[in-house]
């Protein structure tokens, strides 16, 4: 079930008031795109190509590689909400280059997404650190984050924020900054831990904007309220909350409201 | 393509604050797991079978009667299907007489020797099963009504009663609906379970289903190995590396973290906790075991090691004739948590030295031994595409990932995932597992606010639910915890529920499931390598 077909009544007005104020409709500035697409795999000699459409047009994402990559590839049978900028110069795969660029893999199943093509001799990636089989030595980098120095006094009041996949609700990549806010509400016999989860709105390309989850930031705050109780924290002293409105970006910067933070009270 | 709606207006706003103290997680506190006190509730009203004295019935040679008083040498041999496996005891010989281990704790006559048999790779094969069931006409505790029949309400002296153990070697697991956190607390899972279709009668069991007053699910799994358990609890960070973000369990004794690949749906997270969720509900003890029994327990779980040491054509799997990571002294011998996805430290070791003649081999041998070091390269190089699986194609690898069966089975001398290794192969889930009418069949609705399982959305049809019986997870659904891959021959049948019968049944599902295009050789290869292991 697509749990947005509820809102579809809100669709027109969101569409006609986001364009309203968008000077260059279908553009952002910079070469910036931001869209939702299908995720197309294009099989290479080695490792696969991640590409994309939009508006009669391919985009190169990024290629297959490891957990601790920079690019993480989307997933077939899910759309993508692709923020990135456009880079000149050639073409990668057949798709003009995004870089940098911010992908999420939208949690809802679309089974159209499902392209699959074909190696080709025309398509190689001769830069790729590692093929489909197992890696030379090591790995790329250590499955974990090293563990953090103990924090040391003084110690004042300190934010620690996490940033999200759109519709995210784990910041699976920044589990560092977790234990980060954790050692330090220890260290520093924190008095309070406030928890505050954001929900944020995109405006894509095409002028229509995208909200996230209305539920999303209630539970990023819930969700990092457990894990700092399983890791240690004090039930007693985390207090959480959310804010439902969802606030508005755009462009690559979009991405940094989908955010949360643990502000750590010393004792 | 289906376009995404858009929202213009948020349906909430302002700030919302809660103060919420209590876990809403699963886990244990101490060596008592969330949801132990509801099964040794069930465990309790579930009748005993008439358990016979030791000697009432003879026993083979390779049986361990639960109480014996047999002494385990430090190394001893079995002979299985492919060859020989051996049982190393790295502190020497041991006296089984009133060790906990080996003696019954509760009230059935079990022992944790029963599912967990040293001939049997300290699991237990279906073939020991039927023939216990037929040396002791049912009568040996290994078919206790609680557990060892489909459920404790049938008549228990009919085969029929006892089918999933006897055709599967599968055990009854019963876990409270729904799921407990680690306070024992009742969680609010993410999703309805409903009862499709029920076998066994025992999940729309008026006295043990999901509608009795201790509203329970019945699922039905293989018992797991009890040894080379170095690995299996080896513990790295804080979190996983897998479930985003996710923390991993806390051991109580040592405070570190742990790897959560102990049983099949993690829901124990050391061994003593193992320990006492099997002695209150597969044995029927009326109290835990004391802490002086879960010490020797955990002590003698973390010094036996498990290998093949023959292949009946290769020859030895051990000595300078060998691959070197073969046996179970190599086992005892080396770390845990080493990544073994790489050439540097790959997961069971090079196989090259069989890929040329060797020394005073015959050419049967030879030809074995080229299968094998064939197979271990299908295992270690062969790229496919691995997709639509929970767990990995959601861990930043993408759907799909072209990738070989190692990247996985990554786990130096094991092949597990290194840590908190559940994942969805489709073992459980339909339609990759098929709809055997032997097993339950449950229907999963997930809540419209859950994330959904990444490949089967968010009704989810199912003969086990695996980890998400535990986690209350949508996305947990059908994911099972890898076992670890030595000793195969010795205790087939495989998967958590029994479905490949053989070696040959496992490599085909996976060729079907991911639609790799093994050939008939390839195939051959890999079950050869598998059955040195």
């Amino acid at each position: 079930m697509n749990v947005r077909n509820e809102c579809i009544v809100l669709i027109l007005v969101a569409v006609t008031a986001v364009a309203g104020d968008d000077k260059t409709p279908g553009e952002h500035a910079g070469g910036q795109k931001t869209f939702l697409a299908c995720p197309i795999v294009r099989d290479t000699k080695t490792v696969p190509c991640w590409l994309t459409e939009y508006q009669g047009e391919t985009y190169y994402l990024g290629i297959q590689v490891d957990q601790a990559a920079a690019f993480q590839p989307p997933q077939l049978l899910h759309q993508v909400l692709v923020e990135g900028t456009v880079k000149p110069g050639a073409r990668i795969c057949g798709g003009i280059v995004l870089d940098p660029v911010k992908i999420s893999v939208m949690p809802e199943l679309d089974y159209t997404c499902n392209t699959m093509l074909p190696a080709v001799d025309e398509y190689s990636v001769p830069f790729a650190p590692r093929g489909p089989g197992p890696n030379k030595a090591q790995p790329l980098a250590p499955l974990r984050f090293p563990t953090p120095a103990e924090p040391k006094p003084p110690f004042t009041v300190r934010e620690f924020t996490l940033y999200y996949d759109f519709d995210g609700e784990r910041a699976g990549r920044m589990a560092h900054v977790i234990t980060d806010a954790m050692l330090y509400a220890k260290a520093s016999h924190a008095k309070r831990v406030e928890i505050v989860g954001y929900r944020a709105a995109v405006r894509l390309s095409d002028g229509k904007a995208l909200e996230e989850y209305p539920w999303i930031a209630q539970h990023r705050a819930e969700i990092m309220a457990d894990t700092l109780r399983e890791i240690g924290v004090p039930g007693s002293i985390i207090s959480t909350s959310w804010k439902s409105d969802a606030e508005n970006g755009s462009g690559m910067d979009a991405s940094l409201k989908r955010r949360l933070t643990i502000t750590v009270t010393p004792e | 393509m289906a376009h995404r709606n858009v929202w213009l207006f948020a349906l909430g706003a302002g700030l919302v604050v809660a103060l919420t103290a209590q876990t809403r997680s699963p886990g244990q506190k101490g060596d008592v797991a969330g949801q132990v006190p509801a099964q040794h509730k069930q465990a309790e009203q579930a009748p005993r079978g008439a358990a016979p004295a030791i000697t009432s019935y003879a026993a083979g040679p390779e049986w361990w009667q639960p109480g014996s008083g047999k002494a385990l040498p430090a190394s001893v041999h079995y002979q299985d299907e492919s060859g020989e496996l051996g049982v190393l005891n790295t502190s020497g010989p041991i006296d089984t007489r009133n060790h906990p281990f080996f003696t019954p704790l509760g009230t059935n006559g079990r022992a944790c020797i029963t599912c967990h048999q040293p001939a049997n790779a300290m699991s237990i094969s279906v073939q020991t099963i039927r023939e216990r069931w037929t040396a002791t006409k049912g009568k040996d505790p290994l078919f206790d009504p609680v557990d060892g029949s489909n459920c404790p309400d049938l008549p228990q002296d009919q085969e029929s009663a006892h089918s999933l153990l006897l055709n599967r070697g599968l055990i009854r697991v019963f876990l409270p609906w729904p799921p407990r956190a680690a306070d024992g607390s009742a969680m609010k899972p993410e999703f309805q379970i409903e009862v499709i279709r029920d076998p066994t009668g025992c999940n729309n069991s008026p006295k043990y289903g999901l509608h009795s007053a201790n509203p329970m699910v019945s699922v039905y799994r293989r018992p797991r190995v009890a040894a080379n358990l170095k690995y299996v609890t080896y513990g790295g960070g804080l979190f996983s590396p897998k479930q985003l973000a996710m923390p991993m369990g806390i051991d109580p004794d040592t405070g570190k973290p742990v790897g959560m690949n102990l049983m099949s749906d993690a829901r124990e997270l050391t061994l003593k906790a193992q320990a006492v969720d099997a002695a209150l509900n597969h044995e029927q003890a009326k109290a835990a075991p004391t802490k002086e029994q879960l010490q020797k327990i955990e002590d003698f779980e973390r010094q036996i090691f498990i290998a093949q040491t023959l292949d009946k054509a290769a020859g030895s799997l051990e000595g300078e004739d060998a691959p070197t990571e073969l046996g179970p002294e190599k086992l005892a011998n080396e770390s845990p948590g080493v990544l073994g996805d790489n050439l540097g430290t790959p997961v069971f070791g090079n196989f090259d030295l069989w890929k040329k003649p060797g020394p005073r081999e015959s050419a049967a041998q030879r030809e074995a031994r080229e299968s094998i070091a064939r197979g271990a390269d299908v295992f270690f190089t062969r790229p496919f595409w691995i997709r639509d699986s929970q767990h990995i194609n959601t861990i930043g690898l993408g759907n799909p990932l072209k990738r070989t069966c190692s990247t996985c089975h990554n786990a130096r001398m094991t092949g597990q995932d290194l840590v908190s290794g559940w994942v969805d192969l489709g073992t459980t889930n339909l339609p990759w597992a098929g709809d055997p009418p032997d097993l339950p069949l449950f229907k999963i609705t997930c809540d419209v606010t859950a994330p959904p399982h990444a490949f089967l959305g968010r009704v989810i049809y199912t003969h086990d639910p695996g980890r998400a019986l535990i986690s209350g997870k949508c996305f947990d659904v059908g994911t099972i915890v890898m076992e670890q891959f030595r000793g195969l021959a010795a205790r087939a049948p495989y998967f958590s529920n029994g479905s490949a019968q053989t070696m040959r049944e496992l490599v085909d599902f996976y060729d079907r499931r991911y639609n790799i295009g093994f050939s008939e050789q390839e195939k051959q290869d890999l079950v050869n390598f598998l059955k040195t292991l």
